[in-house]
C-alpha cells in the first residue's frame, strides 16, 4: 500500500473541522427546536407546562426574537455544520472544491452565525460571552490563513 | 555555509514544517483556545456582572497572595495561609498580591497568572516532534552528512521558540486588544505597558519549557513518548514537591528542577528580582539545552 503524502497539518485540520462540524450541528438543531417551541407559545401560552422553558421562552419573547429569526440561525447553524463535514472529506481528499472553498465557505459561515447571534439573540443569554465569542472567531480566521496560505499548493485544482 | 547560517536555516524549515505537521496545527489552536478560554473564565464574573470592579480586585488581591505564599513554600497549611494574608502577616505576600492587582489591569494580571499555569503543558506540542520526529522515521540520517548534530538541534531549539513566542504574542494581543475595547476598567496606557511587561514575562517563561521540550525529543525515539515524558515531568514535578513537603519541609525544594518554583518571581513588583528570575529562566533553558546537545552528539541514530 502506497504511504500517503498528505501533510500531518491536513489531517489535523480535517480532524478540527470534524470536531466543529458537530459542534455547529447541536446549537442549529436546538435553535430551530426553540423556534418551534417559541411559535407554539406564542400561539398558546399556557401549552408550555415546563417553568424552566417558559421563563426561557419570556426572556425571548422580551427580547422581541422572531421566530423566524431564530429559525434562521438554525437552519444557518445545520448549513456550517454540513459545509464542514464536506470539507472534512476535501480536506482529507486533497480536493480543490470541497477542501479549499468548502473550508473557506464554513469558515465564512462559523463567522456569520457568531456574528448573527450577538445580533438576534437576547443579552441575558449573550452577557459573558464576549471572550467566546473571540474564540469562535478564531478557528475561521486561521482556517482561512492554513487553506489559502499554508495548505495552497497542496489544495490547488488538479 | 557558516554554523550561524545553518540554524537559521534549520530554524526556518522547522517553522514551516511545524505549520505543515498536524502537531504544529494542534499547537496553535489548542494554545490558543485554552488562552482565550482561561481569559473567558477569568472575564466572565464581570462581565456577566455577578460582582463589581472593585469587589472583584479586593477578593482577587487576597487570592493572589494566598497563591504566592503557597508557591513560595511558606511554612503552614493552606488555611492557616489564607489567615495570614489576610491579617497580613506576611506582608510582602500581600503587597505583592496588591501590586498584581490594584496598581495593575487587574483581569491582564489574572488571566497572565493562569497562562503562566498552563502554558508550561501547552508549550510541549510545539516542540515535542524537533528530534524525536525525524528519529523515528530515519530521516535524520539524510541530514547529517550535510550539517552537524548540534546546528541541527540548535536551529530547531530557535524554531520552536519563535512559533511559540509568536503564539504567545498573538494570544497576549488578542486579550489586550479585548479588555482594551470590551472591558475598558484601565485605560488603553495602563493595558499595553502592562501587556509588553507581561508578555515579556511569558516569553522570558517560555524558554527553560520549549528547551525541556527539545531535551525529551533528543532522549526519546517515538514523538508521542517524548511528549508524555515532558508534560509528565512538568506535571509530577510540584506534585511530588508539595507531597513530599508534608513529610520533610526540605523536600519541597524539588519544585526548583523547574521554574515552577520561582518563575511567579517574573512579575514581581521589585525590578532587580525580575532581572534575576529572567537569568534563573534562561539558566535553566541552556542547561536543558546542553544536555540535549550532548545526548544527541552521542546518539545511535
Amino acid at each position: 500500500m502506497a504511504i500517503s503524502d498528505r501533510p500531518g497539518g491536513l489531517t489535523a485540520l480535517a480532524a478540527l473541522n470534524g470536531f466543529f462540524a458537530i459542534s455547529c450541528a447541536f446549537p442549529g438543531l436546538q435553535r430551530i427546536l426553540s423556534s418551534y417551541r417559541l411559535r407554539a407559545h406564542l400561539d398558546d401560552p399556557e401549552a408550555t407546562a415546563d417553568r424552566w422553558s417558559r421563563r426561557n421562552l419570556e426572556s425571548l419573547i422580551e427580547a422581541d426574537v422572531d421566530p423566524q429569526q431564530m429559525e434562521l440561525l438554525g437552519i444557518l447553524g445545520l448549513v456550517v455544520a454540513l459545509l464542514l463535514a464536506v470539507s472534512v472529506w476535501g480536506l482529507l481528499k486533497r480536493n480543490h472544491w470541497a477542501g479549499k472553498w468548502g473550508s473557506t465557505l464554513a469558515a465564512v459561515g462559523m463567522a456569520s452565525v457568531s456574528w448573527l447571534a450577538v445580533q438576534v439573540l437576547p443579552l441575558d443569554q449573550l452577557r459573558g460571552v464576549g471572550m467566546d465569542l473571540v474564540r469562535q472567531m478564531f478557528y475561521p480566521l486561521f482556517l482561512l490563513i492554513m487553506v489559502h496560505g499554508i495548505f495552497r499548493k497542496d489544495l490547488r485544482l488538479r | 555555509m557558516t554554523g550561524r547560517w545553518q540554524i537559521l536555516l534549520h530554524a526556518r524549515n522547522f517553522l514551516s514544517h511545524s505549520l505543515r505537521s498536524g502537531s504544529g496545527v494542534a499547537f496553535i489552536v489548542l494554545t490558543v483556545m485554552v488562552g482565550l478560554g482561561c481569559a473567558s473564565l477569568v472575564f466572565f464574573p464581570i462581565e456577566s456582572e455577578i460582582i463589581t470592579a472593585k469587589e472583584y480586585k479586593e477578593n482577587a488581591a487576597q487570592g493572589v497572595g494566598t497563591i504566592l505564599a503557597v508557591v513560595t513554600l511558606q511554612p503552614g497549611k493552606f488555611s492557616t495561609l489564607i489567615e495570614q494574608i489576610e491579617t497580613e502577616e506576611l506582608v510582602e505576600l500581600a503587597m505583592w498580591g496588591r501590586y498584581l492587582v490594584l496598581d495593575h489591569p487587574v483581569l491582564l494580571s489574572l488571566t497572565v497568572l493562569l497562562l503562566g499555569l498552563l502554558l508550561p503543558v501547552l508549550l510541549q506540542l510545539g516542540s515535542f516532534a524537533c528530534i524525536a520526529g525525524d528519529v523515528q522515521h530515519h530521516s535524520i540520517r539524510y541530514l547529517l552528512p550535510r550539517t552537524t548534530r548540534t546546528s541541527l538541534l540548535l536551529g530547531r531549539l530557535l524554531g520552536a521558540l519563535i512559533l511559540s513566542w509568536t503564539v504567545i504574542t498573538c494570544l497576549q494581543g488578542a486579550i489586550v486588544m479585548y479588555l482594551g475595547i470590551v472591558l475598558p476598567l484601565d485605560g488603553w496606557g495602563a493595558l499595553i505597558a502592562w501587556g509588553l511587561q507581561t508578555l515579556a514575562a511569558l516569553v522570558v517563561l517560555a524558554v527553560p519549557y520549549v528547551a525541556l521540550g527539545v531535551l525529551c525529543s533528543t532522549i526519546f525515539r517515538s514523538p508521542m513518548v517524548a511528549l508524555m515524558g515532558s508534560v509528565g515531568f512538568i506535571l509530577t514535578v510540584p506534585l511530588i514537591a508539595f507531597s513530599s513537603r508534608e513529610a520533610w519541609e526540605p523536600l519541597g525544594n524539588l519544585l526548583y528542577l523547574l521554574p515552577w518554583g520561582y518563575a511567579h518571581h517574573l512579575l514581581s513588583p521589585d525590578g532587580t528580582v525580575v532581572v534575576k528570575t529572567v537569568l534563573y529562566c534562561l539558566g535553566h533553558g541552556l542547561i536543558f539545552t546542553v544536555i540535549a546537545v550532548l545526548r544527541l552528539r552521542r546518539a545511535d541514530l
